[in-house]
């Protein structure tokens, strides 16, 4: 099956901000290499969940995939348009098709602007039907949202509704366009643990009925478990374990993805052995050369210092970047 | 709007402690300052003691120190009497001084204000849309530099290279000899209109270029790093990257940005005023300017006590009433504030 969105080598290099010291000093701009190479696909209707620490990169992959940056290097193909390569223009007409939906409900929403006109924003922008029906069908998706009654929730500012509820408003104006395509940005981490379900089982029931692709950004994996159909595990801007969700939780590979496992308590219990790792992510403006966990990697051997592991297919649906499984 | 009406009645009463609080605190100052009304007016000339004790008592400086307290300040609510200046000429109403000096100094803080907002705005939106070029550093240079001017300074540098070498504006004054203008509001700019004399706006607007210049610059660097700031932080938070993926054109993008990072600089609008009528007594002695703030200057040698008190009560007044003015503008473009 052709997939929805395929990505290949994607990159993206922040340049860092220098001091007036350094610049006098003429010290060559560094860059944080935020994205290294990453690459994956997302079939039709199918839930691919990102994870990672902080610092991995997952935001900035998301928000590549929508358009919002523009990736250093790599390619992006959605309904088999390149999308690198298309004009703000061009870019601007694709934008109903893929949406994204934001980490912090209390940040994403305007505060000026009535939460109905937020949602109804997108239909007017992209001159897909006059005021009155943006705001019927707005109504109709506040609704859908189960913010009710919705003629109430439109004339609301976005300080006047819980979390949870700004972020179900959150999600109504990225699904009133009808996208194809989702980018879901630790959508539920700011959110009362109480809430979440309710929130997620919102999404799944869009991606059933709407048969829609979603690429959900998680650090949680039991969050990732409940909703993802495949799961990718990203560390330092590139990917190191990827496959289909069961297969990753329960059979994971790579040394990090079992650390990531083992810091799961409730589900944590079917690892085996409990792996530890020790320290922070390193600083992405120093990769560590060769394979860059092997600083925090219990089982790192000498080659691991030196040389990248190459991407190892363990079964069909299941993949590690690791020199344990390695033949070689 | 039962909830604004209220709103507005809180806040004007705040106005009273503030003014309050101000006089208190100048009537003491003014106390404990070395020097003697009395005798800064009479100076080296020889006066009997006995007539300088009459002069004391016509002025009402015998009576213990809490009843001139109270007097001046029952004169003022009652009866709107500013009291009488001691200094040359002797025993002209306070409140005359006022009423002349006043519109000088609201044309030359309107002007200023003008210029600071304008200058503010345009680095401030133009640095943070340019973030980190040269130009945006080269506006933060600026904008630190205004916070090292000293007014005269500045004033006088402004005075010698657009007016004496340049020649393009006048260095003091408001007005030049020989033009009239029918007062009726006192702001020149706006009477020399309202008369349809055209020559004297032209001329007044020569004199009020280089001290609204002056003031507006020194004040503009604040202006442009609240603005450049709140733009850099409105623009990175996460709902204008909505509006962008939601395909928004880039200038309402930005237009939504400008409008939400204003929020917080009306609020330091209001504070400004303060600053603004601080200023007006260094720029207003720099450029002769016949305002208020000069008149509290030339005052203070006297140690006229009624007419420094009078000005400063005035001053508090007006920021006060600026003050509750830029709230309710606050209240009506924050839906989130709360009345």
């Amino acid at each position: 099956m052709e997939a929805l969105v395929v990505a290949k080598g994607l990159k993206k290099y922040f340049p860092v901000r220098r001091t007036i010291s350094e610049v006098v000093l003429m010290k060559s701009r560094l860059y944080v290499r935020a994205v290294d190479g990453v690459s994956l696909e997302i079939g039709f209707g199918e839930t691919l969940a990102l994870v990672g620490e902080s610092g991995s990169g997952k935001t900035t992959t998301g928000r590549m995939l929508i358009g919002l940056e523009k990736p250093t290097e790599g390619s992006i193909l959605f309904e088999g348009i390149e999308l690198t390569k298309l004009s703000k223009k061009a870019l601007r007409k694709i934008r109903p098709r893929i949406q994204m939906i934001f980490q912090d409900p209390y940040a994403s929403l305007d505060p000026r602007v009535k939460v109905g006109d937020q949602v109804a924003q997108p239909l007017i922008v992209h001159g897909l039907c006059n005021a009155d029906e943006a705001r019927e069908r707005a109504l109709e998706i506040l609704e859908r949202v189960g913010l009710t009654p919705s003629t109430e929730i439109y004339e609301r500012y976005p300080h006047q509704l819980s979390g949870g509820q700004r972020q179900r408003v959150v999600i109504a104006r990225a699904m009133i366009t009808r996208p194809r395509f989702v980018v879901a940005d630790e959508p539920v981490s700011m959110i009362d643990v109480s809430l979440r379900a309710s929130i997620l089982e919102l999404l799944k029931e869009f991606k059933r009925e709407r048969n829609l692709s979603t690429l959900f950004i998680t650090h949680d994996l039991a969050v990732a478990k409940l909703v993802a159909d495949r799961v990718a595990v990203m560390y330092l801007g590139k990917i190191v374990e990827e496959g289909a969700v069961e297969e990753v939780i329960y059979n994971p590979l790579h040394p990090y993805t079992k650390a990531l496992i083992s810091s799961v308590p409730t589900i944590g219990i079917r690892v085996l052995e409990k792996l530890k790792i020790v320290g922070e992510i390193p600083n992405p403006i120093n990769i560590p050369p060769g394979c860059r966990f092997h600083t925090r990697c219990p089982f790192a051997m000498d080659k691991c210092k030196s040389y990248e592991a190459p991407w190892i297919y363990v079964s069909e649906r299941h993949g590690v970047s690791c020199w344990l499984y390695s033949a070689e | 709007m039962a909830g604004l009406g209220r709103y507005v009645i809180i806040r004007a009463s705040l106005i009273v402690p503030t003014v309050l609080i101000l006089y208190t605190f100048v009537f003491i100052l003014l106390r404990v300052l070395p020097g003697d009304p009395i005798l800064a007016v009479v100076g080296t000339r020889y006066i009997p003691p006995a007539q300088l004790e009459e002069m004391r008592r016509m002025a009402g400086l015998d009576k213990p120190i809490p009843v001139q307290y109270f007097d001046y300040l029952l004169g003022v609510v009652l009866r709107g009497d500013f009291g009488k200046t001691l200094a040359s000429p002797v025993g002209k109403p306070v409140s005359e001084y006022l009423w002349e000096r006043l519109p000088a100094t609201v044309e030359l803080t309107i002007a200023s204000f003008i210029v600071a907002s304008l200058i503010g705005f345009i680095t401030g939106v133009g640095g943070a849309l340019r973030r980190s070029s040269r130009l945006d550093t080269s506006i933060r240079i600026y904008s630190i530099l205004t916070y090292t001017l000293f007014i005269p300074v500045l004033g006088m540098g402004l005075q010698y290279f657009l007016g004496l070498k340049l020649k393009l504006f006048y260095i003091s004054g408001r007005l030049s000899a020989g033009i009239y203008v029918p007062r009726l509001t006192g702001l020149l700019l706006l009477d020399s209109l309202l008369a349809g004399d055209l020559s004297a706006f032209t001329d007044a607007l020569g004199h009020i270029v280089l001290p609204s210049l002056t003031l507006g610059i020194v004040l503009s660097g604040a202006y442009t790093r609240l603005i450049r700031n709140n733009l850099i932080e409105v623009l990175n938070s996460d709902f204008i990257r909505a509006y962008r993926a939601r395909g928004v054109p880039g200038h309402r993008v930005t237009i939504y940005a400008i409008k939400n990072a204003f929020i917080p600089v009306v609020t330091y609008m209001g504070l400004q005023i303060a600053m603004l009528l601080g200023g007006a007594i260094l720029t207003e002695t720099t450029f002769s300017w016949p305002g208020l703030g000069r008149f509290i200057y030339e005052r203070i040698e006297y140690r006229d006590y009624a007419s420094i008190q009078g000005a400063v009560i005035l001053f508090a007044f007006i920021v006060g009433l600026m003050n509750l003015f830029v709230d309710i503008i606050y209240a009506l473009i924050d839906p989130r504030v709360k009345y």
